[in-house]
């Protein structure tokens, strides 16, 4: 390795790996637990699909997973939208006064307590008389999305302020739009992806905020698991986390692939 | 020139918040000349540039462009392309599609489009390139597809923003050469901005010298360092010496100066409306026409003048020999001049400082600096 002399660190590789089997341990137990066939999560009694089996029968958990599903492509995409828009006015637009604060007020959900967010909002419905629906649900995430779509669109759009592509673009002859369409957007594709993912991951795994605004009727995974709980934890969750975590890592591995083969930063 | 001009702007202001970068820009460009925009940074030229081609608007004033209007009208709407100073090109296209850009959004048939692409990337010699990345290129290769991009559409006017400055010497004479020949096998006009004289002087037919946001002077290579108007012009296009005049008196046979207080010579041209007895002006004279004797020349050559100096700096340049020296106790003012080697007296090589040697020069090498009226020098740099 060119290390030369130097002593491989025992102590400091031991702590890693101390590290890591307390984050990941947990896990492995709960994946190999979705294969005991046993009611309880305690002994091993034997290797069963039956837990996916009856999952893939239980007809209200695949229902809330596919509201959970629309529910964070939803606000994936409109926080996008969004972010896209707020982006180019703060990096853009010449300088206008509170650019500052509106940049922070964007920030805020970020840091609010998720309660206080969900209280208000409920709030806010009811007041406003606004029924508690999907809608509702789409644009409350929304507003905890923002931060994360709107972060990576602006760093990305910074990079590539002093670069006049655009102006390049509209130089040869291409309309505001098309400069857009064709030069700006694929140039944005990395922080598309990645504020993309993040804030879908961030409103699937949502709970506090969904519980305040779901309202009666729209059930998202969370909130369905949340309530099997109440009756007793059954390895059907075990088997329901599995997928998600395989699902969840494929995506991640996805993100990787996709801005590595570009070469673009 | 009977020729219609291809662009003119007319009285062209811009301010930028409290500062105003451009007072009143009016000049014209001819089908297929090399205009060369040339000053120090800040001097307003690339924002001049940028009202050329559209992506800044004048505050006052108008751009015509073969006659037409197009003061308001957007980038896309003029038939004009840039080169962008740091090139601008396009990361997620290869060098074929960069250079297709501007004939794909006209909607050109492919095959069309692959032949006058493939002709533009000939060119500027990038042939067999056009599959590369842009990352995968060097600076000057960058340089080529930005000028094949701009130049595959054939505009009638080309705009190029300080296209070499990041690029080393020996390229960038390399690249200059290159340009000027692209430039007339075209036949496209070009508007070139650089602070870099030397680079405006090789390839421009007439240089536009900005100062502060003003054209202090628009003319051919040669009339722009041989007669410089303002001391600014004198002092940005190669160097000069600059001094401080007085006329004595003017006659049919030239004006009588006094320099610098103490030196008497005799002009021999009359300076018109400058040459009023008592009145205080610049003149200017280049390194390369002041001599410098070791000692007092027995004959001096008929029609100069020549008087003493304290030699203060004696450096060797390789090619050339530059002195400074001290003729003028009084004020104490420093000559620059500049020999080659060769043409220094026999032992220069080894004249100490603050030895005496003798100044010799053509009194008609001497400049009247017609911008400069002040009893002392002013060099009005903002």
């Amino acid at each position: 390795m060119g290390l030369g002399p130097l002593r491989r660190p025992w102590g400091l590789w031991s702590w890693c790996a101390g590290v890591y089997v307390f984050l990941y341990l947990p896990m492995a137990v709960m994946m190999a637990f979705s294969f005991n066939n046993a009611r309880r999560n305690v002994v091993w009694k034997g290797f069963t699909f039956e837990w996916y089996r009856r999952l893939a029968s239980n007809h209200e958990m695949l229902a809330a997973f596919l509201t959970s599903l629309e529910l964070a492509v939803s606000a994936a995409l409109a926080s996008l939208a969004l972010g896209v828009l707020a982006s180019y006015v703060l990096v853009r637009h010449p300088p206008f006064r509170g650019r500052k604060a509106y940049t922070g007020f964007i920030n805020v959900p970020m840091m609010l307590p998720e309660v206080v967010l969900g209280v208000g909002l409920l709030t806010f419905f009811v007041r406003a008389n606004i029924p508690l629906s999907f809608p509702t649900l789409v644009a409350a995430h929304v507003i905890f999305c923002l931060p994360y779509t709107t972060g990576a669109i602006r760093a990305r759009l910074l990079s590539l302020r002093n670069a006049n592509i655009e102006e390049a673009a509209m130089d040869l002859g291409a309309t505001e739009w098309t400069a857009f369409r064709k030069v700006t957007l694929p140039l944005l594709r990395p922080a598309l992806l990645s504020g993309g993912l993040l804030a879908f991951t961030m409103s699937f795994e949502d709970f506090v905020t969904s519980f305040f605004v779901a309202g009666i009727g729209v059930e998202t995974l969370p909130i369905r698991i949340y309530s099997m709980m109440k009756f007793g934890i059954t390895p059907e969750v075990n088997a329901l986390a599995t997928l998600l975590l395989l699902v969840t890592t494929a995506l991640l591995l996805g993100q990787h692939f996709l801005t590595r083969e570009k070469g673009q930063r | 020139m009977a020729q219609a001009p291809l662009l003119e702007l007319q009285g062209i202001e811009k301010s930028f918040g409290p500062q105003k970068v451009l007072k009143g820009i009016s000049l014209q460009v001819y089908p297929g000349e090399f205009l060369t925009f040339l000053g120090p940074s800040g001097c307003g030229k690339t924002t001049t540039l940028r009202i050329i081609g559209g992506f800044d608007w004048p505050d006052d004033g108008r751009v015509f462009l073969k006659g037409r209007d197009v003061t308001s009208e957007a980038p896309y709407a003029r038939d004009v392309h840039t080169v962008f100073q740091h090139y601008a090109l396009f990361p997620h296209y290869d060098v074929f599609d960069n250079t297709a850009f501007g004939l794909r959004i006209q909607r050109r048939p492919e095959a069309e489009v692959r032949q006058r692409v493939l002709e533009a990337l000939d060119l500027v010699k990038l042939s067999g390139f056009e599959s590369r990345r842009i990352d995968q290129l060097s600076g000057g290769q960058q340089q080529r597809v930005a000028l094949a991009r701009a130049i595959v559409g054939r505009p009638s006017l080309l705009l190029l923003d300080e296209p070499l400055g990041a690029l080393d010497l020996k390229l960038r004479r390399q690249m200059q050469l290159e340009l000027k020949g692209i430039q007339r096998r075209l036949g496209i006009a070009f508007i070139y901005v650089t602070h870099d004289q030397e680079e405006a002087l090789t390839l421009s037919d007439r240089i536009a010298v900005f100062n502060a946001g003003e054209i202090e002077q628009l003319g051919g290579p040669r009339e722009i360092y041989e007669k410089p108007q303002s001391s600014f012009v004198a002092d940005f296009i190669g160097s000069a010496n600059i001094l401080d005049g007085e006329v004595l008196a003017s006659g049919h046979d030239g004006t009588r100066l006094m320099l610098e207080g103490e030196v008497e010579v005799l002009f021999p041209q009359n300076g018109g409306s400058a040459s009023v007895p008592g009145k205080k002006l610049s003149v200017a004279i280049r390194p390369e026409r002041i001599h410098i004797h070791g000692a007092r020349p027995s004959s001096p050559q008929e029609g100069t003048v020549c008087f003493p100096a304290k030699l203060l700096e004696n450096v060797y340049l390789g090619a050339s020999r530059q002195f400074l020296c001290s003729p003028f106790p009084k004020s104490g003012k420093v000559l620059t001049a500049v020999t080659t080697d060769s043409g220094a007296w026999a032992g220069a090589d080894t004249a100490s400082d603050f030895r005496e040697v003798w100044v010799e020069f053509r009194p008609s090498d001497l400049r009247i600096l017609q911008a400069c009226v002040a009893p002392s020098r002013t060099t009005d740099v903002a």
